[in-house]
């Protein structure tokens, strides 16, 4: 019983550092992503390359 | 041996499709210390080997591909194979069809002896696969084939098969391509179909040849490119013939050499060895153009969002992280994290890279650049020194192709030479929408140029 509970803790603790860890990678990412979208006018259209033609 | 040297073995007679198959089968079972294959199809694979001899027999030749062994992927759809994706999530998945890809490959003639091994679910660089054992390089087993392809490169650079089969979201055909010291193929996004492809990123995947040269990636591309109505991401138009003959020389064609970005923080080595190529591409007669480029460090910023996002969208239903590798689940869980805003700036930045890329093209014809800033990590690298810096494994060998798959032009990897521990090192060709035939043979000459006749 003992074994499961703290085999349990174990695996809630790593959840939980997994969450912080990629929180903080997507932080930076997001923070990465801040100057590009500051190149982002309004005309700027949302396009995908499915429209790519030779 | 290439796909030509195989053919004219075969129309000789000097061996049948069968003895053929046999071999590769048979040289598999004993070499293959690299963990190449998930599944290895030996009896479909001589059935259909018989078939072919007895078409050969009766004067019916498919061409090119008749009776030369592949193998694909473990990620595109074969029927009654499973079709793993190299993950729990599809152990045992067996599709009721083929892909669209693997269905013209085996129109025209093409063996596949397996389903080759890969990073799980094709979201990641060192192939260490947790499910199916790690891949391991055939240039020196102590390190990574690259990936996510590592399987389909292992197979090509131990000479199993001349070709196998890959796809690439953000590097996953060049990356092992560049590390196993072959030739690997990312068409122009549409180009090829996607139908029956276990999807990653929908507006990042590319599916493409890893080959043993240039011309077979040519010759793989004449058989799988081109519409298909179950996929409306595939360009509309017919594709045309990728194997062009060579021109006398590169006389009219503008080969830019990037003035930032690329060069920016690779080892010496490589960026002397890209160098030297792009030199050989001069004396072919090509005009040198040395260019800015668009801002490429942004442009994976972009991409890194959208793959995150489209990957965690496509896995929203699983929740169980026993299911997943570590750093599978993490990027995952990443991707979850991921605001609807930022996504859609993300895919807008696209737009504004699109534009500048269709001005960059106006000056120059092709951009050459490394594949990658290193050569093949050992597999316990989780960081790899470049000059004075230090960097993630993963960010690293992503960082030179992953922005070609945002913008969708068609980007080939070569072996441009060896490091001083004889670890191969690979360039890239990059080539205008559409434009795979005129960076083919391009490439196939510089390849001549470089390393002499292929398929000896």
């Amino acid at each position: 019983m003992f074994e499961k509970d703290t085999e349990r803790a174990g695996s809630a603790q790593r959840d939980i550092t997994s969450e912080t860890n990629s929180r903080n990678a997507v932080d930076e990412l997001r923070g990465a992503l801040a100057p590009l979208v500051e190149r982002l006018t309004a005309e700027v259209e949302l396009a995908v390359v499915y429209t790519l033609r030779p | 041996m290439n796909i030509r040297a195989l053919g004219q073995r075969l129309r000789r007679r000097e061996i049948s499709c069968t003895e053929l198959i046999s071999q590769t089968l048979a040289d598999i079972k004993k070499r293959d210390t690299f963990n190449c294959l998930i599944t290895l199809t030996d009896e479909q694979a001589l059935a259909d080997a018989r078939e072919l001899d007895r078409e050969l027999a009766e004067g019916r030749d498919r061409g090119p591909f008749h009776g030369v062994p592949i193998a694909h992927k473990d990620l595109f759809y074969t029927r009654g194979i499973r079709t793993t994706g190299g993950s729990l999530v599809y152990k045992d998945f067996v599709p009721d069809h083929d892909a669209t890809v693997v269905e013209r490959l085996r129109a025209a003639g093409a063996i596949s002896i397996g389903k080759a091994n890969l990073h799980e679910i094709a979201y990641g660089i060192t192939s260490k696969n947790p499910h199916f054992g790690f891949v391991l390089n055939p240039r020196d087993p102590k390190r990574i084939p690259g990936g996510s392809s590592g399987g389909s490169a292992a197979l090509v650079a131990a000479d199993f098969v001349p070709m196998a089969l890959g796809s690439d979201t953000g590097g996953s055909i060049r990356i092992p391509a560049s590390y196993c010291g072959i030739t690997g193929l990312k068409p122009t996004y549409g180009r090829v179909s996607r139908y029956g492809v276990l999807p990653l990123a929908f507006s990042l995947d590319h599916v493409g040849p890893l080959a043993s040269c240039v011309e077979d990636c040519a010759l793989t591309m004449n058989a799988i490119a081109g519409p298909d109505p179950h996929d409306a991401s595939c360009a509309g138009f017919p594709a045309p013939d990728f194997n062009l003959a060579s021109p006398a020389n590169l006389k009219g064609v503008r080969v830019g050499i990037p003035e930032n970005f690329f060069f920016e923080s690779v080892r010496d080595e490589i960026a002397t060895a890209v160098h030297n190529a792009i030199l050989a591409l001069e004396r072919l007669g090509a005009l040198l153009v040395e260019t800015p480029i668009p801002d490429l460090a942004q442009a994976n910023i972009a991409a890194r969002v959208i793959q995150l996002a489209e990957t965690a969208a496509i896995y929203a239903r699983y929740r169980d992280r026993a299911m997943f590798g570590d750093d599978v689940w993490t990027l995952i869980e990443q991707g979850r994290m991921i605001a609807a805003e930022e996504y859609i700036n993300a895919q807008r930045f696209r737009t504004l890279l699109r534009r500048e890329f269709d001005a960059l093209w106006q000056k120059i014809d092709i951009l050459a650049a490394p594949s990658t800033p290193v050569t093949a990590p050992l597999l316990e690298e989780t960081r790899v020194q470049i000059g004075a810096k230090e960097e993630d494994t993963r960010l690293a060998s992503t960082r030179l192709t992953r922005p070609v798959n945002l913008v969708g032009e068609p980007a080939l990897s070569m072996p441009c030479g060896k490091d001083s521990l004889g670890l191969p090192m690979g360039m890239q060709l990059i080539g205008a929408p559409f434009g795979e035939p005129r960076l083919l043979q391009i490439a196939k000459m510089l390849e001549l140029a470089l390393h002499g006749p292929a398929g000896q």
